[in-house]
């Protein structure tokens, strides 16, 4: 399908194209094999540009435009989730540094970044609290010039291969999600380990840790804006970055299809019609979620004000029908899906993780249906005023 | 349904079996792809290895719905088990029973019931080996990426296309001591303890006397065998969908997320009453067929039915049981990621879901 794309979007995605076909397939089986982060690899993307892309123009980066995130993004997936992962976590961290944080800040942390010199990660998720993200029990207590840090926080990718993090803490636990306050956190900060590694089903080439902290003292010029605006400014962020998500399972998508149609023609299997049905679905699918997931991101870019509802669309759709297209591809190869050889399996393990990171896709359905709830609200209101 | 009394018995038997020996050692054997050789002895010592085997031959002689029912109550702990001793019955003892020579069967019925011998099976929809005569015997070359049970060095069924005919097929048991090699790759995405091996057949000679019939009758050999068998790895699915169901729910319970267990919200509600629709509507059908075979009644569109819905739903369920379980069923330390993986591998067993489809369409249509 056609999208328009502009000259510089065009040659981004042809960048984008050659490094994951050149840099990452060749070294995607042994990375998910070893379940290793593939350092060498985001050092070099970065080298090539290709974290820039993240970051605003000011600060040594191309616009920290959605589209171009998700162009780049998808390609990288399209060959390998784990390394897309592994690339995009970047994006999620620095994020909020990059709207939300302090000139000073900005100029202190987002250039080095925006080159790969430093890897950035985020740090939300804890044990208890998942999909209710504001009962995180992480605190930051202030300490003369500092915020003393305590608490773990699970799930974090890339968290033991950054260098910068920017993390969520409670300044006050009797506000909840409002005493909820964000602060940048650099790996040599006394008090910030690493704790136990995750072994995933998928997207193993992003590592998966802990990260733990005990009395961490952090500058508190380190605080991101204003105390308790933290949970405001990390729902904001994910408004921002779930089309991010949408692109990686698309990409996913999109390389199962490529996938299961290579070995659909290879096999003969193209003049049946029970195959033909399921490349067919897989095709419009794929393309619907491209469609979904660009004209999100276009909208963000915009400065489209409350994007919360299509961005949820734009991460819960291409993520089910990633999962749908990699489970139809290993059905439709029959034996020779199971066996890691043929990639697919690969493909459906990466695929799973869409569902579920970055908010699951359940959460995503509520946060739909909070924002139906006030547009009936409105529709409700707008008739009885007209009657 | 109800499952008489025998079966009851041996329902409750296998549960127990599997809760106080199995349970313990799954993570250790997936962790470490191991085959489980002293529990399979042990099921060998209950009966199950020879389940399907006649008294004569000093079996359990069971009926298929008794072993059906044994597999899905194993397969709720550990389906890399339950397959062991599926492949076992139905695709290598089953074959030889109903269509080997005297010779074959008294060769290989009675240690494959005592458990001295695993007998193993090289799957069709991968097989990229030919065979040819000499004249005297059959030489197979080429490979098979997946060949269940073939840790050691015991024997397994075999069904190979025979070079220079139009779609005859060798059905015949490769023994053990033949010349070949087994690779671990390690390879499979699921069933990780179930001794899966890549075979590179070393102009493997098949004397007469390890053939499963005639030549020509070798497709007749491969369809009937798949029959049955995929009655039993529908039971598995079943098996494996109720365990990730049982997780699931005890997880949901357990997990406060909002002040409360998030058993408690409509969306994993919802997953639930899809999960226990649709495993019971398999269970049923995969009894239904077995039934149906055990009374000699057509059962292949039953069967074909069972495989292709419990199929579906043991896909789903465990899809949707690491939903519920959220980030921590996208790791290894629970167990929903091993049945959603171990599913996606029974599933292709037996044939492809489509193959299924075409069976039920055919026998439907009439």
């Amino acid at each position: 399908m056609e999208y328009f794309l502009t000259d510089a979007e065009k040659e981004l995605k042809n960048k984008a194209r050659t490094i994951a076909e050149t840099l990452v397939r060749p070294v995607r089986d042994e990375f998910d094999i070893k379940g290793e982060f593939p350092m060498d690899l985001v050092k070099e993307m970065g080298k090539q540009g290709m974290l820039k892309i993240f970051i605003p123009a000011e600060y040594g980066g191309t616009g920290a435009r959605i589209m171009d995130m998700c162009i780049a993004v998808e390609e990288v997936a399209r060959v390998c989730g784990g390394a897309a992962t592994a690339y995009a976590v970047g994006a999620l961290g620095s994020g909020p540094i990059s709207f939300f944080a302090s000139e000073e800040q900005k100029k202190k942390y987002l250039p080095s970044i925006a080159t790969g010199e430093k890897l950035c990660a985020f740090g939300l998720t804890e044990a208890q609290a998942g999909s209710d993200a504001a009962n995180i029990q992480t605190t930051a207590q202030k300490q003369g010039d500092f915020y003393i840090l305590n608490g773990v926080k699970q799930f974090i990718s890339n968290s033991c291969v950054s260098d910068v993090f920017t993390v969520l803490a409670s300044t006050d636990k009797s506000r909840g999600a409002r005493g909820i306050s964000a602060f940048i956190v650099e790996k040599d900060y006394p008090g910030l380990s690493y704790g136990k590694e995750e072994n995933k089903l998928g997207i193993r080439a992003s590592v998966t840790t802990e990260l733990v902290f005990e009395n961490c003292k952090v500058p508190k010029e380190n605080l991101m804006g204003k105390e308790g605006l933290g949970f405001i400014y990390t729902m904001r962020n994910f408004d921002r970055a779930r089309p991010g998500v949408g692109a990686i399972a698309l990409g996913i998508a999109q390389g199962a299809f490529e996938d299961t149609l290579d070995f659909a023609y290879q096999h003969s299997l193209l003049e049946d019609q029970y195959v033909q049905r399921i490349i067919a679905d897989m095709a419009v699918e794929v393309e619907a979620a491209r469609a979904l997931t660009y004209a999100t991101a276009r909208m963000i870019d915009a400065g489209v004000k409350g994007c919360s509802k299509e961005s949820s669309f734009s991460k819960v759709y291409p993520s089910d029908v990633a999962m749908k297209v990699a489970l139809e591809a290993i059905k439709l190869m029959g034996p020779y899906g199971v066996l890691r050889e043929n990639y697919i399996e690969k493909r459906l393990r990466d695929a799973k993780i869409t569902q579920i990171y970055e908010g699951t896709n359940e959460i995503q359905r509520t946060v739909i249906a909070l924002e139906l709830t006030k547009e009936a609200s409105s529709r409700a209101k707008n008739k009885e005023v007209s009657s | 349904m109800n499952l008489n009394q025998e079966c009851v018995m041996l329902k409750s038997e296998l549960k127990k079996f599997t809760q106080q020996v199995i349970l313990d050692k799954v993570d250790e054997f997936e962790k470490t792809c191991s085959f489980p050789t002293d529990n399979i002895q042990k099921l060998a010592d209950m009966g199950i290895l020879g389940a399907l085997v006649p008294e004569t031959y000093d079996g359990a002689g069971l009926d298929l719905i008794g072993f059906v029912v044994s597999l899905e109550e194993m397969s709720k702990v550990c389906a890399s088990t339950a397959s062991i001793v599926a492949t076992h019955n139905a695709f290598f003892i089953y074959p030889i029973f109903k269509h080997g020579s005297e010779e074959l069967k008294k060769k290989y019925l009675p240690p494959a019931v005592t458990g001295e011998v695993v007998g193993g099976f090289a799957c069709i929809g991968t097989n990229e080996a030919k065979a040819a005569s000499n004249g005297e015997n059959y030489v197979i070359t080429g490979a098979n990426p997946l060949v269940f049970n073939a840790v050691s060095d015991g024997p397994f069924t075999a069904f190979v296309p025979i070079s220079g005919t139009d779609s005859n097929i060798l059905a015949c048991v490769v023994d053990g001591g033949s010349a070949l090699e087994r690779e671990d790759t390690n390879a499979s995405l699921g069933l990780k303890s179930a001794g899966i091996r890549r075979i590179v057949y070393r102009d493997t000679t098949i004397g007469s006397d390890s053939l499963i019939g005639s030549p020509e009758k070798g497709i007749t050999v491969l369809n009937d065998t798949h029959d049955c068998a995929i009655i039993c790895f529908a039971a598995i699915l079943v098996g494996i969908a109720q365990g990730a169901l049982d997780e699931a729910i005890k997880y949901g319970k357990e997990r406060i997320q909002f002040n409360q267990p998030i058993i408690n919200f409509g969306m994993v509600r919802e997953k639930v009453a899809y999960m226990a629709t649709h495993i019971e509507a398999s269970r049923q059908l995969v009894y239904e067929a077995a039934m149906l075979y055990d009374t000699g009644k057509n059962f292949h569109r039953a069967a074909a039915m069972a495989k292709h819905l419990a199929g579906q739903t043991a896909i789903e369920t465990t899809n949707q049981a690491i939903q519920i379980f959220g980030g921590y069923g996208y790791i290894r330390d629970y167990p929903v990621e091993r049945f959603f993986r171990d599913a996606q591998v029974v599933n292709v067993i037996g044939g492809t879901p489509a193959m299924h489809k075409e069976i039920i369409a055919k026998e439907t249509i009439g």
